[in-house]
């Protein structure tokens, strides 16, 4: 099975590099794990995340494209619905988010800068 | 088998270990030879000794054997089981060889083990270990040292070779997953299976010869069920390790041909599909069996020398868990079977013609068909793949369609429709699972479980109302304001959480399923018009529509280039276009943030349609700016040939 995984794993890889979408690159970045990839996601534009570009890891099962990916940013994430540490959703953020917009975006901004190193 | 997990055990480094070891050995040893030198004791080792103790520290334990004659050698090892220092020193110096030895064959076959494969190695080791003990003091109860010394000495073997093993699996696995064939890598770990499958054979064959001669029947069988478990776990790899290799010579398992490859390919995996299956389960199911009989062999065993203690307790609880895993795996199968059945049934072959009308690739495996199944919505599949997908999943993959392939089985046994040992995945947000379980027994319950997407996060809410739909669609354009309520609304309707829509509008991909965004494209076609389109709701636009136009011809005549052969072309390609992205999305940010700061404070509080237009001007602005250097870019790649040049082009 996991050599059908490898080879639908190479023909979309292929597929995103000659035909990548918008403001997302994703492939393995060390080829001896191929069922690892690392991918950039850029914030989507009109929202308070825009212009950041945000790093996730992707993992493929073994029987993809049974079973999904799991995706995980390995950027700090400060989101609603983006957990920090194992603990499901991140409560602070959705708190701030609901209770004080302002101070949200401000932080999210600082995230957005310090994805793009320039912080 | 339940995994004993051992977390930390303060286990010395290794150095350390075989120096102490090292010492302790030396220091039984001397005493030893010191021992047997005293008059009382029986013999005269004079010369021996002297030369013993100058070179002690410097000899091997290779060559200090070889310093003794067989009858001097013997007087030493009965001396030594004696003496209670000298036999520890003596055991600990064995099993220090044992872990050198190890060390070697990691260094020499292997390599650096992977935190998984330490994982593996550990957990195996301790259960081991907690077992084995059970099973000597428990089990066989045994009373004078020798014989516990037999049997530390037989297990140490065994235990190392089972350990070996399935350090050769889990590479074996590690490396199967590489699009790149190593060579070396794969002809040492053959190697190293080879050696360790012919010690367990000729372990096997000793075991048998011994247990035919002698008296102690029944210790023997133990020890050949052991011998026999290790030997199908050996073979389970081997196997699985011609069929990768088989894969590989015929050009399957190298996917860079993969994505265009045709032809034989197809129906050579779909041969290989079922016995590949009848392979695994066929030795899964052995390995089970066969480890049942001999954890029930052991309860016969204790059971007829009248000695009950916790060990038979420990053996019943194995033995129940083993049965159960079997029992699932027969469940499995026949689910395996159920689904197979019901697919040629209902499903008839595809015709020539409609493989010729569709497109001809399986949107499982996106390789060619030249057979395939098709189903009531006429979406074609390779059998293999179909079969694959309806064991976990009863819709059709590419539109959802129920199949309704939980009424299949009128025939079948009601517990196996439970939802429990098959729950259905939720790979898709709008997945339904109905159970009616009066339909097979009055009493049982009749229920629905509806599966939201859960893979990015772990739980969404249900929705109970409309009014409530309503309130998370305001909540979640409240964050977006930019997209509309309706379209937030639908997608809702179809992810119902409000976290699962939000990762969906920052993914920007909030027509797609989501857990396919970054990979699922169906067409090659099909990703940039999704991109142009969701570009087109927000107002930012880099490019005018000319240079898109301009950009897809490139994208088109470099479509075979851009994607190398070499895994090292495509890894340094990949960073080269990560460093790109990363650079323009700095540059973009400091323009805008310059620009912000260019139009005052009070931007910053400006509305939103306001921003827009401001982004419009900002994004013209980008364009005419950016365009030059990405044609430069762009050209640059046309013209040079060599591919590992035009990485570094992209780079600089
Ligand atoms: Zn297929
Ligand atoms: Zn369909």
């Amino acid at each position: 099975m996991a050599g059908s995984a490898l080879r639908r794993l190479m023909a979309e890889y292929k597929q995103l590099t000659i035909n990548p979408p918008e403001g997302i690159i994703a492939g393995p970045v060390n080829e001896e794990n191929f069922f690892e990839w690392e991918a950039l996601i850029t914030g989507p534009e009109g929202t308070c995340f825009e212009g950041g570009v945000f790093p996730a890891k992707l993992t493929f099962p073994s029987d993809y494209p049974l079973s999904p990916p799991k995706m995980q940013f390995t950027c700090d994430m400060f989101h609603p619905n983006k957990p920090n540490d194992e603990s499901g959703a991140n409560v602070d953020a959705a708190k701030m988010w609901r209770e004080d917009r302002e101070e949200f975006n401000k932080k999210a901004n600082k995230l957005v800068r310090r994805t793009l190193g320039l912080d | 088998m339940p995994i004993i997990i051992i977390d930390r055990l303060p286990l010395p480094n290794f150095k350390t270990y075989v120096a102490l070891s090292v010492g302790l050995f030396s220091i039984a040893l001397y005493h030893g030879l010191n021992a047997t030198n005293d008059p009382g004791w029986k013999s005269s080792l004079l010369e021996a000794t002297k030369d013993m103790n100058n070179s002690l520290p410097l000899l091997s334990n290779a060559s200090r054997n070889e310093y003794f004659s067989e009858s001097k050698f013997r007087e030493l090892v009965l001396y030594m089981l004696e003496d209670s220092l000298c036999f520890w020193g003596f055991i600990n110096g064995a099993y220090c060889f044992l872990v050198v030895l190890a060390k070697c064959i990691q260094l020499i076959f292997v390599g650096d083990l992977r935190s998984i494969e330490v994982q593996h190695l550990k957990d195996k080791f301790y259960t081991f270990v907690f077992y084995k003990f059970i099973f000597i003091f428990g089990i066989i109860n045994v009373q004078f040292i020798d014989e516990v010394l037999f049997w530390l000495i037989w297990f140490s073997i065994i235990g190392f070779l089972q350990l070996v093993s399935q350090l050769c699996r889990d590479r074996f696995e590690y490396l199967s997953q590489s699009p790149v064939f190593l060579k070396w890598n794969h002809s040492y770990l053959i190697a190293l299976l080879g050696i360790v499958s012919s010690i367990s054979c000729s372990l096997f064959v000793t075991c048998l010869g011994a247990g035919a001669t002698s008296n102690g029947y029944s210790a023997f069988t133990f020890m050949i069920a052991e011998c026999v478990l290790l030997i199908l776990k050996l073979s389970h790899t081997i196997i699985r390790y011609c069929f990768y290799l088989y894969d590989t010579w015929t050009g399957l398992a190298t996917p860079s041909g993969a994505a265009g490859a045709s032809g034989p390919s197809e129906s050579l995996w779909k041969r290989r599909g079922p016995a590949a299956y009848y392979v695994e389960f066929g030795f899964d199911l052995a390995g089970l069996v066969i480890e049942s009989v001999h954890y029930a062999h052991m309860l016969v065993w204790v059971w007829a020398n009248m000695f009950l203690s916790v060990a038979s307790f420990m053996i019943c609880m194995q033995l129940k868990v083993l049965y159960q895993e079997i029992m699932l795996k027969l469940e499995k199968h026949k689910k395996y079977r159920r689904v197979l059945e019901f697919m040629e049934k209902n499903y008839p072959k595809a015709t020539a013609q409609d493989l010729a009308e569709n497109s001809d690739k399986c949107p499982i495996c996106w390789e060619v068909m030249e057979s395939a199944r098709k189903l009531p919505c006429s979406h074609l599949f390779h059998s293999v793949c179909l079969q694959s997908w309806l064991e976990q999943d009863t819709s059709c993959p590419t539109c959802r369609l129920s199949l309704n392939i939980h009424n299949m089985g009128s025939s079948t046994s009601p517990d196996s429709m439970d939802p429990d040992l098959n729950p259905p995945r939720g790979r898709q947000p709008n997945h339904f699972f109905h159970f009616d379980g009066s339909r097979y027994i009055s009493w049982l319950p009749s229920f629905s479980v509806e599966v939201t997407h859960g893979q990015f996060i772990r739980t969404g809410e249900l929705i109970r109302d409309t009014s409530q739909l309503d309130s998370m669609a305001r909540q979640v354009q409240q964050m977006f304001p930019h997209f509309p309520v309706s379209v937030i609304t639908e997608d809702l309707h179809t992810t119902r959480s409000i976290e699962l829509t939000i990762e969906n509008i920052l993914d920007g991909t909030l027509v797609l399923p989501p857990q396919l965004v970054i990979i699922d494209d169906e067409t090659p076609g099909t990703s940039n018009t999704e991109g142009s389109s969701s570009n087109e709701n927000s107002s930012t636009r880099l490019n005018t529509e000319n240079q898109e136009v301009d950009d897809q011809e490139l994208v088109e005549q470099n479509i075979e280039e851009k994607f190398s052969k070499s895994s090292e072309d495509r890894e340094k390609i990949l960073s080269c276009r990560r460093d790109r992205l990363l650079r323009e999305a700095r540059r973009k940010y400091l323009d805008k943030l310059a620009a912000s700061n260019s139009q005052g404070n009070s931007a910053s509080q400006a509305g939103k349609s306001d921003l827009a237009d401001k982004s419009d001007n900002l994004s013209e602005n980008l364009a005419n700016k950016s365009s030059p250097e990405s044609l430069a870019n762009r050209s640059d790649s046309e013209t040079s040939s060599s591919e590992l040049n035009r990485g570094d082009q992209i780079e600089c």
